[in-house]
């Protein structure tokens, strides 16, 4: 992924009002990121190459992308109705018996009510990839009930599992690409089921590392750390405007790892710039806590100099643009957490 | 399948046998349990595996306590609709949970009305007997070879273990107590003192009538740390 502006991106050059508004609309324009399509189709091209793949559902076969796969692979599609904890147990045994279960839901259900199931997979020292979607603030129409804001922590917590959350199409199928082959346990792959534009050009072929992320621009002043195309676009956004209006220049890392992130390789990139970590999440186990985590088993001082960003109340309802508003994660709400923490007047 | 027969002494211990049955632990176990309400989730997953293979199988869960979880009834009906005619499952219904009575709590009731209308095959049969049991898996096999099976095994908690088997309580159930009564009982463990029931492992540990009131001389369950409980 680079971090090469998307035509139309950010505040146009030269516009002195716009960029006294600090941000730009949350919508950079351009083509949105669709998450759950691009994971249909690495799915159904997962399932080609991977015979031991076995696909779970809770009666969302639309909403988390497994039609092309049930309709392709039909013998190893397992429609299990909703019940989630059902669904996890069998996906269990199924991978005691040598083959690759992954389980889907929206995550507001899979992972908080199928919690215990997913502990109990995760103690027999098998593989299972859990895909929980319809993460974070937004879409926040549907409410509280479907919001999942608590997921990570929820996840956080079982021994063994990586837990990654990409932010484009591309990195999508990377993520999923790298549960089947490379990861040697269980896997939580988040994904944000609104479609969302992204500011700059993502790298059409990321290559994950297991622990690293993609630095999308460079800066001196801040580090903003951020995953998912709707906190990824709200650091961009952010920092674009504060450079445009000479406030400061932050680098911006787009890092998918949700745990076992590489703190030395963080630390790096921002020596000694506060570092903020913006969490589509509530603050208690989500991405921040990683980072933090991640700088302080390094001896980095660095850990003490993290901020979060996350969702700090009940969640708002509403549409996305008023509900990232209301809980200063839009890319004006974000800007004014970097003004703060580098002593800028507002 | 390798086996490992495992000293008793290394139950409970660093590199021993956990308390609940451990996939990692020993290679016996088939899946990890403990968890409560999961069993014939997992053996519809066992069945798929088995299925997509091409290999014929059968499973067997013995359950009790979990019937009381939600996972339980949300796993019956997918069985029946993917007719998983290899799973047989046997409640163990021996009518106690680790606080009471299941009666008292959330009674079963006509289980085996509530199994069949889950779209299982049901029967049910004296626990104790083996010739019983062996004759009501037959039955079951016989008449319903492509339902899973379901069949309700009457059961005494601690049959025959003088200080295990519960006596008369204020709530005991009737249909327990013919139970209960039929059996001899030993009066030694009636007798035991508070004193020493407390020194023995895994007995009663409570000090203080429930509700309604134990009688003070009657150990009931063998039940703590050491025994494990029901789960």
């Amino acid at each position: 992924m680079s971090g090469r502006a998307r035509p139309g991106g950010g505040a146009p050059p030269g516009d002195e009002a716009a960029a006294a508004q600090v941000a730009p609309t949350t919508d950079p324009g351009g083509e949105p990121q669709r998450l759950i399509p691009a994971y249909a189709a690495a799915l159904e091209e997962m399932g080609e190459a991977e015979p031991r793949l076995v696909v779970l559902d809770a009666d969302l076969v639309l909403d988390c992308g497994l039609i092309p796969f049930r309709d392709r692979f039909p013998e190893r599609f397992v429609e299990c109705g909703i019940a989630e904890q059902d669904m996890v147990s069998q996906a269990g045994t199924l991978a005691l018996s040598g083959l690759l279960p992954a389980v889907h839901s929206f995550a507001c259900f899979l992972t908080p009510r199928a919690n215990e199931q997913i502990y109990n997979n995760a103690t027999e020292a098998t593989k299972v990839i859990y895909t929980g979607s319809l993460v974070g603030l937004v879409p926040a129409g549907p409410g509280h009930s479907h919001q999942s804001v608590r997921d990570v922590a929820a996840m956080g917590a079982m021994p063994g599992m990586s837990l990654i959350e990409p932010c484009s199409e591309a990195e999508c199928r990377e993520a999923l690409r790298w549960a089947i082959q490379e990861a040697d346990g269980p896997v939580y792959i988040r994904l944000v089921s609104v479609p969302w534009p992204l500011p700059f050009e993502p790298e059409p072929a990321p290559q994950l590392v297991p622990g690293r992320g993609t630095v999308l621009r460079e800066g001196p002043d801040a580090l903003l750390v951020a995953t998912g195309p709707v906190m990824v676009s709200s650091a961009w956004l952010a920092a674009e405007a504060l450079e445009r209006q000479g406030a400061a220049r932050a680098t911006v890392v787009a890092l998918p790892w949700l745990r076992g992130i590489d703190g030395p390789w963080l630390a790096e990139l921002g020596p000694d710039a506060p570092i903020l970590c913006l969490d589509n999440h509530y603050p208690a186990g989500g991405q921040g806590d990683g980072v933090t985590a991640a700088l302080a088993a390094a001896g980095r001082p660095a850990a003490g100099r993290v901020r979060r960003l996350a969702v700090e109340t009940v969640l708002a309802c509403g549409a996305n643009d008023e509900v990232l508003r209301a809980h200063r994660l839009d890319p004006a709400g974000v800007a004014a957490a970097v003004r703060g923490a580098i002593g800028e007047p507002a | 399948m390798s086996q490992r027969y495992v000293p008793l002494a290394e139950l409970r211990r660093l590199g021993g046998l956990p308390g609940h049955p451990d996939v990692v632990t020993h290679p016996v176990v088939q899946t990890s349990t403990g968890s409560l309400g999961m069993s014939v989730s997992k053996a519809k997953g066992f069945v798929t595996a088995d299925r997509l293979a091409g290999r014929s199988g059968r499973v067997y869960v013995l359950t009790d306590g979990e019937l009381q979880e939600g996972q339980f009834w949300e796993s019956l009906a997918s069985a029946a609709n993917r007719r998983m005619g290899e799973i047989t499952a046997i409640v163990d219904h021996n009518k106690l949970q680790s606080d009471t009575w299941v009666d008292q709590v959330s009674d079963l009731g006509d289980l085996q009305a509530k199994a069949a209308a889950w779209g299982w095959a049901v029967g049910r049969c004296d626990g104790h007997d083996l010739r019983a049991l062996d004759a009501g898996l037959a039955r079951l096999d016989r008449e319903a070879p492509d339902t899973p099976r379901l069949l309700v095994a009457d059961t005494v908690k601690g049959a025959g273990v003088s200080f295990m088997e519960p006596r008369e309580l204020p709530h005991t159930p009737r249909r327990c107590t013919r139970s209960i009564r039929a059996r001899p009982r030993r009066s030694s463990t009636r007798t035991r003192s508070w004193s020493s029931r407390r020194a023995w492992p895994g007995a009663w540990r409570r000090s203080t009538p429930r509700r309604g009131g134990w009688r003070s001389t009657e150990p009931v369950g063998a039940r703590g740390p050491a025994a494990g409980g029901p789960r």
